[in-house]
């Protein structure tokens, strides 16, 4: 049966789809609608799960490296909580310093700086993506909420 | 979730509190429709726009989530979307809709009981009836699978493991509290258990570590963790967070854990904080019956230092206060310190901040206005930065309370 690759799903998914394919349903064209890619089995819902299961573990700021505090949503709680009184980073090995004791690196020139902005915007871009892929850009109703309205 | 992620960027860039200056400007706005060209080109949005565009994402998440039924708390329903709209409300200082949200986002949850605050098997390592949303690391996460899971929260935040692993037991990183915050805990209060008395610091270990039973069923870690590993001391030391019931001693599986993200405790306070803003006898009455569920001998009018900020009414430091206490450790700190416009105090006599950090700020300090990351300030050429943080020369004279 003739397949094609969903390059919108590619996009979407990473390199780790591209062994993915959906069947061919009209159009037969190089090109797949948004209803495809919603009807491609579990890619939209994966897409969105990934918000949520994207929020913590994942190393996402160095993959490849071992950094403390490198591991998603909760290391923000203690990066803002050391900046004022109510928590002491103490200890004689404590990787929250910066955020306490050591500020001027808070600024534009220092990895410390790019932490959250790799961190929420990333996550941004994957609720993006996710609005994208619904056909509701512009809060425009979403392509589910319509087939729900009509089953 | 972009409502609450762009909610945590507008707080921590925003150029001033929204209380002081509500066109100051907040975060970039990284639409689905941007383009690269407006990329490029990409001024923030000031207070007032970023809540205009929160609010239409959480306008239409409360519309598509209206029949939603979740399978578990690590994903959102309309519950969290209430609970984000109470936040956004509470930041606005628009209190009808911070207290109508905030109390619309209650409904189906309860409040932890003492021995919930308290579990030595589960204190805010899993959800209950209390948490609305959560986040949980798993086995397989890369965070726990690489490098002995000691890039993890339960690493930096649990000093009970038995395996010799983790920042907080281990390899010296505790995060304590602020000396001066837990002395203002009364003895009745059942949260002040979740810290370590600093009376400790005046024991020998035998002593210690029999005292420490009153907090842990691992005092012996304890002791090595704060005293001896890290260099620190015992007061103060967090037992609020614990390993995953009877993980302990499993390598890695003792930091999977779910953290909390919003609680029907936070909920409560912004309900009561908006109550009073609009009726001050109001709130103080439900802001009392809130503290007696977690110190029965409760007295209103004990908890409102003013952080060199004292045109925040008496009651607003109140509920303040509260949420330092109930939220801690789960990332409020600042997002309340700059929205109050509060100055920090970290010296002090008998302090427990650390040498060379010790400053006390009387307005909000510099470094809670985050500056952007060069690689973005530098291809947008729209934006307004904010200036680099301005670090302290040295510590500050101690305040007397």
């Amino acid at each position: 049966m003739k397949k094609i690759l969903s390059s919108l799903l590619v996009s979407a998914m990473g390199a780790a789809m591209l062994t993915g394919c959906i069947e061919e349903t009209v159009p037969q064209n190089e090109y797949v609608t948004k209803q495809q890619v919603l009807d491609a089995p579990g890619a939209f819902k994966n897409m969105v799960a990934n918000l949520t299961s994207n929020l913590t573990g994942q190393r996402n700021y160095q993959p490849n490296s071992n950094n403390v505090w490198d591991y998603g949503y909760p290391t923000f709680f203690l990066t803002r909580d050391v900046e004022g009184q109510d928590i002491v980073p103490a200890g004689s090995n404590n990787w929250y310093s910066t955020w306490y004791s050591n500020v001027k690196y808070m600024s534009a020139g220092y990895a410390v700086t790019q932490l959250p902005w790799t961190y929420y915007y990333s996550w941004i871009s994957d609720c993006n993506k996710v609005l994208e892929n619904a056909s509701a850009i512009d809060y425009a109703e979403p392509e589910a909420a319509k087939h729900r309205e009509r089953a | 979730m972009r409502a609450m992620f762009y909610l945590d960027l507008v707080r921590m860039y925003a150029a001033k509190p929204y209380a002081v200056d509500k066109n100051a400007l907040t975060t970039i706005k990284a639409d689905e429709k941007r383009t690269l060209a407006q990329a490029l080109h990409n001024e923030r949005m000031t207070w007032n726009e970023a809540f205009d565009f929160i609010l239409k994402d959480l306008d239409a998440a409360e519309k598509y989530l209206a029949d939603y039924h979740r399978a578990d708390k690590y994903t959102p329903d309309v519950s969290v979307v209430y609970g984000l709209k109470a936040r956004t409300y509470q930041e606005m200082q628009d209190w009808a809709n911070a207290e109508k949200y905030a109390k619309m986002a209650q409904q189906g949850y309860q409040m932890m009981s003492e021995d919930e605050f308290l579990s030595r098997d589960n204190g805010f390592n899993s959800p209950n009836s209390s948490w609305m949303f959560a986040t949980q690391f798993k086995e397989t996460d890369p965070n726990i699978m690489g490098n002995d899971g000691d890039d993890s929260w339960g690493s930096v935040m649990i000093m009970e493991n038995g395996f010799g692993g983790g920042y907080a037991q281990n390899y010296g990183g505790v995060n304590v509290i602020d000396r001066h915050l837990y002395s203002t805990i009364p003895e009745t209060d059942f949260r002040r258990k979740c810290w370590v008395d600093f009376k400790l610091d005046e024991m020998g270990k035998e002593e210690a570590i029999k005292a420490l039973e009153d907090y842990s069923d691992y005092p012996e870690r304890v002791y090595a963790g704060g005293r001896e590993n890290a260099q620190y001391g015992l007061g103060g030391l967090c037992l609020k967070f614990r390993n995953a019931a009877g993980k302990a001693d499993v390598k890695y599986a003792a930091w999977c854990v779910s953290v909390p993200l919003m609680r029907i405790e936070e909920m409560k306070l912004i309900e009561i904080e908006a109550a009073g803003m609009q009726d001050e006898a109001r709130g103080v009455q439900l802001l009392t019956e809130f503290a007696k569920s977690r110190d029965p001998q409760f007295v209103y009018g004990k908890h409102n230092e003013g952080y060199y900020n004292n045109t925040t009414s008496a009651f607003q430091n109140e509920v303040w206060w509260q949420r330092r206490i109930e939220l801690w450790g789960e990332g409020f700190a600042t997002f309340d310190i700059k929205r109050l416009n509060k100055g920090i105090i970290r010296s002090y006599p008998g302090t427990n901040h650390l040498e060379n950090a010790r400053w006390n700020t009387n307005t909000l300090p510099n470094w809670m206005v985050w500056a952007f990351i060069g690689t973005e300030s530098d291809y947008n050429g729209g934006m307004t930065q904010n200036p680099d943080p301005i670090q302290p020369a040295g510590d500050s004279e101690p305040y007397n309370w």
